[in-house]
Order: structure tokens, then C-alpha cells, then sequence
């Protein structure tokens, strides 16, 4: 029967091509852990629910632990390691403390810049758009609250650098 | 948390993924978006020896929205439906149910081909496809048969599909804007324990048809014929929707039960949602 | 400028949310092996056979162990007055399995999936016994029995609270106002799974493990392993939540550390999310049936009745103290009650075991107490905030309750009143009227409560040390374990005006016991008592002697009871019984405040756990003992959408016990919002004479009550 079990993964995470053979059936999430030693995205549920696992792949906000490695090969990831930790998203969790043990804040970290990347206009989402939009990432500590605050803390510092590039103060 | 072993073989066409389905002896699944497949295996609750990736074939990611009908290539991921604006435009319902479905994360990989072939009868996009009378297409080796959805469907987790067959296209005939889908989830898995789609076409002052589809509360999502046959000719007021809700509720079916609701229950909240989905459809119908 | 009181944005943040945190499943050394747990798919069966060998054949597999490598290893730490057995590590054949997910036997092998693959080879051949899954029911005579030696069949203790005279109270009372209340067995589902990584190294054992208790933990191994403490290092790392869970030490780490010693590698094990619905301690699980005597003007006289507690399949070794020291002697709660007769029944069933879990045993006191409290207001007719204002202890620095319980200080009147002005109360009731009018169904309720916090475990108490660098960089090290509360941040505010330094100059450590002194490590909200005390202390001690370094130890005064009030606004569905929460109204008083941001964070999580039991979460059984909730599919942990905006305000009434005037009260919010939601549901659906409806109060449960009481 044709098929390997094992497959050449080719893909470039955070700016970096890595070429890995591993099993076929090895999660991206298991791969970036493991054989890549980004032990940022973290496992939460086995169900595709927590969402801990978050990764953008392609500029596109997914699970990585329902994703296969072979399916990432020839495509572009970036994990919370590709941040950089300065990130507006990450100072904003930390200005609105909008985390407490940490485990699921890289993902949330990665569906929050999803959910802004998405909107036309930051600066309109509702509370529920926001917290409709982050119903794929559970957080038993924080009750979500003061992460719906950072998400609103960034919306407005992107509406304040629009405005001012709109009234040609500069970039 | 760790699937059993398989094999992994990435398609380069339509075709090579029908010979490897052909040559598979029933043990080969097709690989989309994984986002129903994938679980499974995590779980070890399948355990298929070899999958196949059609993820990557573009010409079955298409969309096609034309004014009589629309074409969405299996393939096509939610969010790609969602994102694509006359997706929304054309079938407000689609825009309802892909607003609540699942999360962004699982929107962003799993696909309207991967819905249908997988069947969950707890799930919110065929109550859609079958209200909007969509048709399938599948391929296989000896070429492609058009299917009616509601065919298509034969209970929990069965299909039409046979082994060496690959579900291709979706296609929706046009529909007017009186269409709304309402939901209402079990709160851990955020699945529908009842969900409806309704579409209507409102002329001359009364409902000239009316299509009632729930999912969620039986084995497969039905049609609400008992429903629509009451509404045809009716004035789009409030007690023709309220009848049409009783008999959503009278439907003949043999509702699923479990620890999150039971039978009864879940034909009451059949009723209810047809009721407010029917409004809406009405509102939109009359006032697009 | 004092930093103490200052809303401080965490230390902990930049490198969490930057995804370098160290959790234990992020670890690797080299060599590493990874086991897979077998567990028992059954409730209760007698093993007949094991056979490992087809699993020891397979690819990559180190080794796989049962009981029978392990008689060696002494046992887990039990109930200390030994009321019950405690967890066995794995079975062997004859043992008997009591619970699905039991641990049977320990797969070792080159990588998780591999561990997997070989653990579906190990081969139990079980006899099914019946099973009894319910605290009641188990302690029926004709229950099917889990062990022998027990109190009676499977009670393992009943034991009476009484205090007062019930019988004057209840021959007096002008009404008797009783009810059956369940406080459901709940998940406490921390985002990390537990796990374990186990180094052994000769005779010295280095183990990396997700807990709340790493000096508990070196203890204990210690003692089972026959090593010397200090060749045991326990490091907690980064602990992604615990809420009380992470507090035992459980078999399946044992038996991996056990077999990481037998094959002198190390051995890492991390739980599945559907292995932890079985594997995990689950919270409450305990059946109420309690009646309060009352006078003709309301005023609560006696409380009397029986709790059964559900243990689960064994001991560990706080189950039974929740019940006989945490739940029972907290009835009272804020109120002058002269009089309690309660029995409380212990009893094993063939469920998960019962732990710690978020409030153990204040979050059941309040429920029943303030459900009971909101039956007299509607047999009374009196408003549920006059009942409670008629019956509140006055504001006091010292009160002991009849059931002997020493509340520290408090005003409870001031915090309901708080709450009542923040809530617009009136305007609240008023509203009430014009919803009823138009036949909405909107209700109000609200919940007082007391937390006790600070508990020390033991003499000495957590120690704290202090280091001063020439470049006059502060170290704090300290016995109690955050996983998550921000201590790192909370302990540097108190240094830093202890020491009249820099915030930014301080750096807490904690969690290791190479580097960390002393402690009993975090849990039922003591470390701002324990650990931020015996910092305050080391810190004075540093400046009074002089020198580079000092240690001190923490002397509290006892047991800080920290306070509060919730109020919740619901509306209900007629039409699907679903209920949406509008407000939440949280008053807290837990004395002096370190960082509100972080008392705010843990009222906003400990709301969210609350809401979760009031509505959604329930661990579940069905006739044979199977779990029917064992999957985030089935158990409702609140999501983003599930969560109401909580609205918070504070009260400070010092506690006198302890130098910084502070009160735990990491668990407010699921002992406050519970009672306020359930009391709140009630009062809408009090016009269709519904009187009472178990948690979770499903949209099916609230709308078939409805509609029964319709049909009336």
C-alpha cells in the first residue's frame, strides 16, 4: 500500500526553514515542541478545544494540535517565540493583567491577533465579538475579563497610530 | 493523544487521490481540513491505515457565487466562505451558521466538503445545505454523480459516499435573502443540541414557499415538511410562524438523547428556534 | 512612596507571554523516557490476570511495571487520623479496581507515542463487580462495598457537629425551613495537565512536578522511598493552575518516579485532558439535607441535618478535613446561629477521588446556608437582605462561632450594604416589578459569606529568606508555591517597602527546594497570610541584624476570615429555560490589599469557577460507574461567552492576627457567586412556585420545571 510513514516536513517557522523527518503521524504542535524545541505552544485538551496550542500558519490563526506536520510542510508558521515578547498583544496582557498561571496565553495571545487582524475596525468590536471571537481558547484563571480589556487596550492603540497616520503626523 | 500509525500520501490532483481511494480496500481516509478526522484519530476512534491529503488541491477550494447559483469546491474552508463577501450576500443563513460554528481556529482549516462527507448530525452547516436544497458532487473512478443532500445524508456518520468516492463540489441553487439560522448550543462542546435553517420567499404579501431544515436533534437533519406545507400561501405573520413552529416541533422523527438534553426537549427547542429563525427570515425577506 | 496597595503590573508576565515559561511538559533531558498509565476501564472489577509481555516486546519499550515491582515503595500519605485507605500506586493480579481510570500499570518507552501504542498491548483480564457511583446511595446497607474495615460498609466516618441546644431551638422556632441541596462533583480542569519528571541520579531523586506542595512533596517521597529529604530536590517550575488539585501526590507520579529509579533513567509522564476527568481529584460531591429553625422575626435560631460526602474510591488525605473542619464548623458563615446538630457522613463510592478543589468545603457551607437563607426570606416574606442584616454578627475583631471557628475581624453588614449600594438595589427590585409585568422572568440574588485563609498546616510555619547583594539587589526566597497568583510580583511590593528599595531591585524565588526555604507550599488561600508574613518578618530581621542575609519564619496569629458579598442579576427564557446573567456584583473584604489587579484576577477566575458550577459543569456517572463527562466535549468548562463582566469593589476591615492586616482570598469568587446565581435563578422562577432545582441549572432542567409547575 502506497504511503509513507514516515515524511519529509519542510517548513520555515518564525523566519527560520527547518527540514525534519518524522512520523506521518507527528501533530505540528508535537513537532514544534519537540523536534524544534518551541515549547511555547502549549497542549491543553486532546478535544481541539483549549486552544493553548494556537499558531498562525500562513497569517491564519489555527490549532496546531489538530493540524499534522505534514500537513504544514511548504507552509509558514509563526509561534509566540516569533513575537519577539514586545509585541502589542503581549504588552497589553501585561499592562491589563490579563494573565495569571500562563499556560494558555500563548495561545490566546496568537486568537487575539487574530481576532484584531480580522476586524475592520478594531476600535467597534463589542464585547461580544470579542469574546464570541476567543471562544476556541479556554482559560480556567482570568475569567476572560481583563483579557476582553487588553483586547480593547490594543484596538485603541491601533485606532489612535491609524488616526494619527491619518492626520499625517507620520507612521 | 497520539493517533496510531498510518501512512501519509499528499494527493497532486483529483485523480491520484481517487486511485489511492480506489486501491485502499475501505482502510484509506481522505485527509481536508482534519478537523473532524483528525480528533478521531487523537483519540484512537479511527484508526485508518492510510490517509490521503486533498488539503492542498486548489481547484477544489474554489468558490463560485453566480446569480442562479453558487459552486463551493469542498475543499473551500469555512473561513474562506466566510470571508468571501458574496458568500454572505447570497445566503444571509450560511453567514448565521458560519458566525457560530466551531471557533475561528477550526474555521480557518476545517472545510464545507469535510462537513458533509463526516455527517455529524450535530453539526450547523447542513442544516443549511440541506434548507438551500444543495447538491453534491462526487467523483470517483468511473466518473461523477450528482447527489441531493438530503440523500446524501443517511444517519450518524453515514453517507452516500462509498469508499472510492470523493466528494468534489456543493452546489446551491439561488436563493432569496428570507433565510436566517438560529442555534442553540450544548455548552461544553458548543455543538448545536438544535439548530435550524429557515428560507422563504415572500411575494405578493404571502409566503410562497417556505424550506425548514433542523439538525442537531435527530440522527440526520431533516426537513420540516409537515412545516413548510403549512406555510406555503400563508400571510408571513405571527401566527402562521407560531403553527409552523408547533408542527416543527410534531415532526416525526426519533429525536437523539443524552445527558445534555433529552428527546423532548430538544424538538421543544426545535420549535422555538424555527419560530425565530422564521422571523428573521421574514425580516429579511421583506426588508433585505 | 510605599508600593504596597499599588495596582503593579506582574513580573511573572514577560516571560510567560512571551512562551518561554518552563511547565513541566517542557522540559527534556538527555536520555528521557516517556510513560503511558493503563488504567481500569471498569468502576469496580477484581483483576484476574496481567500479562505485560506482549507490551515489554514492543518497539522502544523500556519497561512496564505493576504493583509487583513496586511493594517496595511505601504508601501514599493518607487521611491522618486514617478514617479511610489511601490510593495504592498500580494493581497487580487479585487487586481489586475501584474507579474508571484507577491506575493499573506503568508503560515506559523512547517516546509518548510509542508508550501509547505499547500500553493498548498490556492484557487485564477483569471480573466486573457491581458498582455504586452516588455518596447516598453508597451508604446504603445494600450498597456493593469497596473495602473491608470501614466504619460501616462504605461509610468511613460520621461524625456529629453540635453546639447550642437544637431541640429548644427547633420546639421554639416560629418556622422550619429545610431542603435537599447537592453540591455536585466538579472537575477543576488547570489548563496544564499534571505530570511528572523524574531524574534519578544514584542515590539522589531530582523530580520536576506540576504541584502546589514541592516541600509536602519531598516529604512524602522521602518517606515512601526510604532517601534522605535532603537527597531529594522537588522543582515546581512554571504550574499552569492547580486549584487545589495539584496539592496531592498522586499514584501515577509515584509509580513513574518508582520505575525512573528501577531503570535509572529519567522518566517523563504527562497526563491526556480525557485521562485527567478520570485521573484527577474531583471537587465537592456531597448531598445536603439541612433545615434551618427560625423565629418570628427572622432570626436564624438553629441549623440541623445530615451531609453525605462523597470520598470516592479512596482517601486522600484532605477529603475527609474539607467536610469535618472546612464545610461543617463554616455554617454559620456571617451569621449569629446559637445552635448546630449536623451529622456529616463520609463515604467511598466508585468514583475519581475527592481533593482540594477551589473553596473545599467554604463554597458547599455558603451554598447551603445561603440557599436556606433565601427559602426563610420567602417563607418569612421578609426581603433576603433584611433576613441577612437581622441576623449578621455585628461588626467585630474577634468572634467565635458556636461550632468553634475564630472569625478574626469583620463587618459583614458594611460589606451587604456595599454590595446592595453597588448593585442600585432598589432600583433593582423595581425593575424586577416592571419585568414581571411583562412577564419576564428576572430575579436577584445575592450571597454573604465568610473565607477562612492563612491556614498553617503546621509548626514551624513557612519560612521566608532574604538576601541582600553588594549591588544591593534583593533575592526573596519563601516557602509557599504560586501557580499563577502573581507572587513574584506581591512579595517584591512587600519587600520593597520593607526594605525601602526599588520594586524592580527585588526577585522572589519560590517553588524549588534547592533554592526555596521551608514551606507548606499554596493552596486555600494562605500565602498572602504565610508566605507574605514570614517575608515581612525576614525582611525586618535583615535590617534589625545587619548582615547579607536573613531567615524568618511565619507567625501568624490563626486563621484570617476574609469576607464578602455577591449579587446577581439573571434573566430566564421562558421559551428555553436558559438563563443569561446581567450583573454581577462582587464585594470582597480580605483585609489589606498587597496589588488589587491580582485580588481583581482571582475574584474574576474564582467567578468563572462559580458560574461554571452554578450552571454548567457537573461530573457525571452513569449506572455502571462509567464517567459520562470525561471530554472538554462533555464537560462544560465556561468559555469566553460563558463568562458574565464581574463588577468589583472593596471593603478592608484589617485582620489583627497577622503584621500585614491581610486576609487570603484566593477563593472568594466561587464561594460568593455560586449561592448568588442559584438564589438568583430561584427568585425568577419563583411565580411559577418552583422552590428549589440542583446545580448545574441547565436551560432542560429550569424550563421542565417550569412547565410542570404551569400544568399546576
Amino acid at each position: 500500500m502506497p504511503g509513507a510513514r514516515e515524511v519529509l516536513v519542510e517548513v520555515t517557522v518564525n523566519g527560520h526553514a527547518y527540514r525534519r523527518t518524522v512520523p506521518a503521524r507527528t501533530l505540528l504542535v508535537h513537532f514544534l515542541r519537540e523536534d524544534l524545541r518551541l515549547t511555547g505552544t502549549h497542549v491543553g485538551c486532546d478535544t481541539t478545544q483549549c486552544g493553548a496550542c494556537t499558531v498562525d500558519m500562513d497569517g491564519v490563526a489555527v490549532k496546531s494540535c489538530t493540524v499534522l506536520a505534514a500537513q504544514a510542510s511548504g507552509h509558514e508558521i509563526t509561534t509566540i517565540e516569533g513575537l519577539g515578547g514586545r509585541h502589542p498583544v503581549q504588552r497589553a496582557f501585561h499592562d491589563e493583567h490579563a494573565l495569571q498561571c500562563g499556560y494558555c496565553t500563548p495561545g490566546m495571545v496568537m486568537a487575539v491577533r487574530q481576532l484584531l487582524a480580522d476586524a475592520a475596525d478594531p476600535a467597534a468590536l463589542t464585547d461580544e465579538q470579542i469574546r464570541a471571537g476567543l471562544v476556541g481558547n479556554l482559560c480556567r484563571c482570568t475569567g476572560y475579563q481583563n483579557i476582553v480589556a487588553a483586547v480593547r487596550a490594543v484596538a485603541r492603540e491601533v485606532a489612535a497610530r491609524r488616526d494619527a497616520a491619518a492626520a499625517g503626523q507620520g507612521p | 493523544m497520539y493517533p496510531a500509525e498510518f501512512g501519509y500520501e499528499r494527493a497532486g490532483s483529483v485523480e491520484h487521490a481517487l486511485a489511492v481511494l480506489a486501491d485502499g480496500g475501505g482502510e484509506v481516509k481522505v485527509l481536508a481540513g482534519g478537523q473532524s478526522l483528525l480528533p478521531m484519530m487523537k483519540l484512537r476512534l479511527a484508526m485508518p491505515e492510510l490517509l490521503v491529503d486533498i488539503g492542498g488541491l486548489a481547484e477544489l477550494a474554489a468558490i463560485e457565487v453566480k446569480p442562479e447559483r453558487a459552486v463551493l469546491g469542498a475543499v473551500a474552508t469555512y473561513r474562506s466562505l466566510q470571508q468571501d463577501p458574496m458568500v454572505g450576500e447570497a445566503f444571509p443563513a450560511m453567514a448565521d451558521a458560519l458566525a457560530v460554528l466551531a471557533d475561528p481556529q477550526v474555521r480557518a482549516r476545517g472545510t464545507v466538503g469535510g462537513a458533509v462527507a463526516h455527517a455529524d448530525p450535530a453539526a450547523d452547516l447542513p442544516a443549511v445545505l440541506l434548507a438551500l436544497d444543495a447538491e453534491l458532487t462526487v467523483a470517483g473512478r468511473a466518473g461523477t454523480r450528482t447527489v441531493p443532500i438530503d440523500g446524501f445524508l443517511q444517519g450518524v456518520f453515514a453517507t452516500d459516499l462509498a469508499d472510492d468516492e470523493l466528494l468534489t463540489r456543493i452546489t446551491l441553487p439561488a436563493a432569496g435573502r428570507g433565510q436566517a439560522y438560529q442555534k442553540f448550543e450544548q455548552p461544553a462542546s458548543h455543538l448545536p443540541l438544535a439548530g435550524v435553517c429557515a428560507a422563504v420567499e415572500v411575494a405578493e404579501g404571502v409566503i410562497s414557499s417556505a424550506r425548514i431544515a433542523v439538525t442537531g436533534v435527530a440522527g440526520r437533519p431533516f426537513r420540516a415538511r409537515g412545516a413548510e406545507r403549512a406555510l406555503a400561501g400563508a400571510a408571513p405573520e405571527a401566527d402562521a410562524i407560531r403553527n409552523a413552529a408547533a408542527l416543527v416541533r410534531e415532526e416525526p422523527v426519533q429525536p437523539l438523547q443524552d445527558q445534555h438534553a433529552s428527546g423532548p426537549f430538544r424538538l421543544h427547542l426545535a420549535g422555538v428556534l424555527a419560530g425565530r429563525a422564521l422571523q428573521r427570515a421574514v425580516s429579511r425577506a421583506v426588508r433585505p | 512612596m510605599t508600593i504596597v496597595g499599588k495596582a503593579v503590573p506582574r513580573s511573572e508576565d514577560a516571560a510567560l507571554a512571551a512562551g518561554q515559561g518552563q511547565f513541566v511538559d517542557d522540559l527534556t533531558v538527555p536520555g528521557l523516557l516517556h510513560a503511558h498509565v493503563v488504567r481500569s476501564p471498569h468502576a469496580h472489577a477484581r483483576i484476574t490476570a496481567i500479562d505485560v509481555t506482549a507490551a515489554r516486546a514492543a518497539p522502544g519499550v523500556a519497561g512496564v511495571f505493576t504493583a509487583d515491582d513496586m511493594r517496595d515503595v511505601g504508601p501514599l500519605p493518607g487521611p491522618p487520623d486514617g478514617t479511610g485507605p489511601a490510593l495504592p500506586l498500580l494493581r497487580a493480579a487479585d487487586d481489586r479496581v475501584r474507579w474508571v481510570g484507577e491506575p493499573v500499570a506503568l508503560v515506559v518507552a523512547d517516546s509518548p507515542a510509542r508508550a501509547a501504542d505499547a500500553a493498548e498491548l498490556v492484557e487485564v483480564d477483569y471480573q466486573p463487580l457491581p458498582a455504586v457511583t452516588d455518596p447516598v446511595r453508597a451508604a446504603a446497607p445494600d450498597a456493593p462495598v469497596l473495602h473491608e474495615g470501614l466504619l460501616a460498609g462504605n461509610v468511613c466516618f460520621r461524625r456529629r457537629l453540635t453546639c447550642g441546644d437544637v431541640a429548644a431551638a427547633f420546639a421554639a422556632a416560629r418556622y422550619r425551613v429545610g431542603q435537599r441541596m447537592v453540591s455536585q462533583r466538579l472537575a477543576p480542569v488547570a489548563l496544564e495537565p499534571r505530570g511528572v519528571l523524574a531524574e534519578p541520579a544514584g542515590d539522589r531523586l531530582h523530580v520536576r512536578i506540576g504541584t502546589q506542595r514541592p516541600h509536602g512533596v519531598r516529604a512524602w517521597l522521602s518517606q515512601m522511598f526510604g532517601i534522605p529529604a535532603g537527597a531529594v530536590r522537588v522543582t515546581a517550575g512554571d504550574v499552569g493552575g492547580g486549584f487545589g488539585a495539584k496539592g496531592p501526590l498522586y499514584p501515577d507520579q509515584v509509580a513513574v518516579i518508582a520505575a525512573a529509579r528501577l531503570l535509572g533513567r529519567p522518566v517523563k509522564w504527562i497526563e491526556e485532558r480525557g485521562e485527567s476527568f478520570l485521573a484527577t481529584t474531583h471537587g465537592r460531591d456531597q448531598v445536603a439535607d439541612l433545615e434551618m429553625a427560625v423565629s418570628a422575626d427572622g432570626r436564624i435560631l438553629a441549623i440541623r441535618g445530615t451531609v453525605h460526602a462523597g470520598m470516592g474510591a479512596y482517601l486522600t488525605p484532605n477529603a475527609a478535613s474539607t467536610v469535618l473542619n472546612r464545610m461543617a464548623p463554616l455554617l454559620p458563615q456571617t451569621y449569629d446561629i446559637g445552635s448546630i446538630d449536623v451529622e456529616l457522613v463520609g463515604v467511598v463510592a466508585n468514583t475519581t477521588p475527592i481533593g482540594p478543589y477551589r473553596g473545599a468545603g467554604r463554597p458547599e457551607a455558603a451554598y447551603y446556608t445561603e440557599r436556606l437563607v433565601d427559602l426563610v426570606a420567602a417563607e418569612t416574606g421578609l426581603d433576603p437582605a433584611e433576613v441577612r442584616r437581622r441576623n449578621f454578627i455585628p461588626p467585630h475583631t474577634g468572634h467565635r462561632t458556636c461550632t468553634g471557628q475564630v472569625y478574626d475581624s469583620g463587618n459583614y453588614r458594611a460589606v451587604l450594604d456595599a454590595a446592595l449600594a453597588a448593585a442600585g438595589y432598589d432600583e433593582l427590585r423595581r425593575e424586577q416589578q416592571r419585568a414581571l409585568a411583562q412577564g419576564r422572568m428576572y430575579g436577584i440574588g445575592m450571597c454573604c459569606f465568610v473565607e477562612p485563609g492563612g491556614i498553617m498546616p503546621g509548626d514551624p510555619g513557612d519560612q521566608a529568606t532574604v538576601t541582600r547583594e553588594p549591588s544591593g539587589k534583593v533575592t526573596v526566597a519563601v516557602g509557599t508555591s504560586a501557580h499563577g497568583q502573581g507572587h513574584r510580583t506581591a512579595f517584591a511590593q512587600l519587600a520593597a517597602d520593607a526594605l525601602g528599595v526599588p520594586f524592580e531591585d527585588v526577585t522572589v524565588v519560590f517553588g524549588d527546594t534547592a533554592a526555596a526555604p521551608f514551606g507548606y507550599g499554596t493552596f486555600g488561600s494562605r500565602s498572602a497570610v504565610a508566605g507574605g508574613t514570614a517575608v515581612v518578618r525576614a525582611c525586618a530581621a535583615l535590617l534589625a541584624g545587619g548582615g547579607t542575609s536573613a531567615t524568618a519564619t511565619a507567625e501568624t496569629g490563626g486563621v484570617t476570615f476574609a469576607s464578602g458579598c455577591y449579587l446577581c442579576v439573571v434573566e430566564v427564557d421562558p421559551d428555553t429555560g436558559r438563563v443569561r446573567i446581567d450583573r454581577v456584583i462582587a464585594v470582597d473584604d480580605c483585609g489589606r490589599v498587597i496589588n488589587p489587579l491580582l485580588v481583581e484576577g482571582q475574584v474574576h477566575g474564582g467567578v468563572a469557577q462559580g458560574v461554571g458550577q452554578a450552571l454548567q459543569e457537573r461530573v457525571g456517572y452513569n449506572a455502571d460507574g462509567q464517567p459520562t463527562s470525561a471530554s472538554l466535549l462533555d464537560y462544560a468548562v465556561p468559555a469566553a461567552t460563558q463568562v458574565p463582566f464581574v463588577e468589583t469593589a472593596r471593603v478592608e476591615t484589617p485582620s489583627p492576627l497577622n503584621p500585614l492586616g491581610v486576609k487570603g482570598m484566593g477563593e472568594s469568587g466561587t464561594i460568593g457567586v455560586t449561592p448568588a446565581i442559584v438564589n438568583a435563578v430561584m427568585d425568577a422562577l419563583r411565580r411559577y412556585g418552583v422552590r428549589h432545582l440542583d446545580m448545574p441549572l441547565t436551560a432542560e432542567k429550569i424550563w421542565t420545571a417550569i412547565q410542570g409547575a404551569r400544568q399546576v
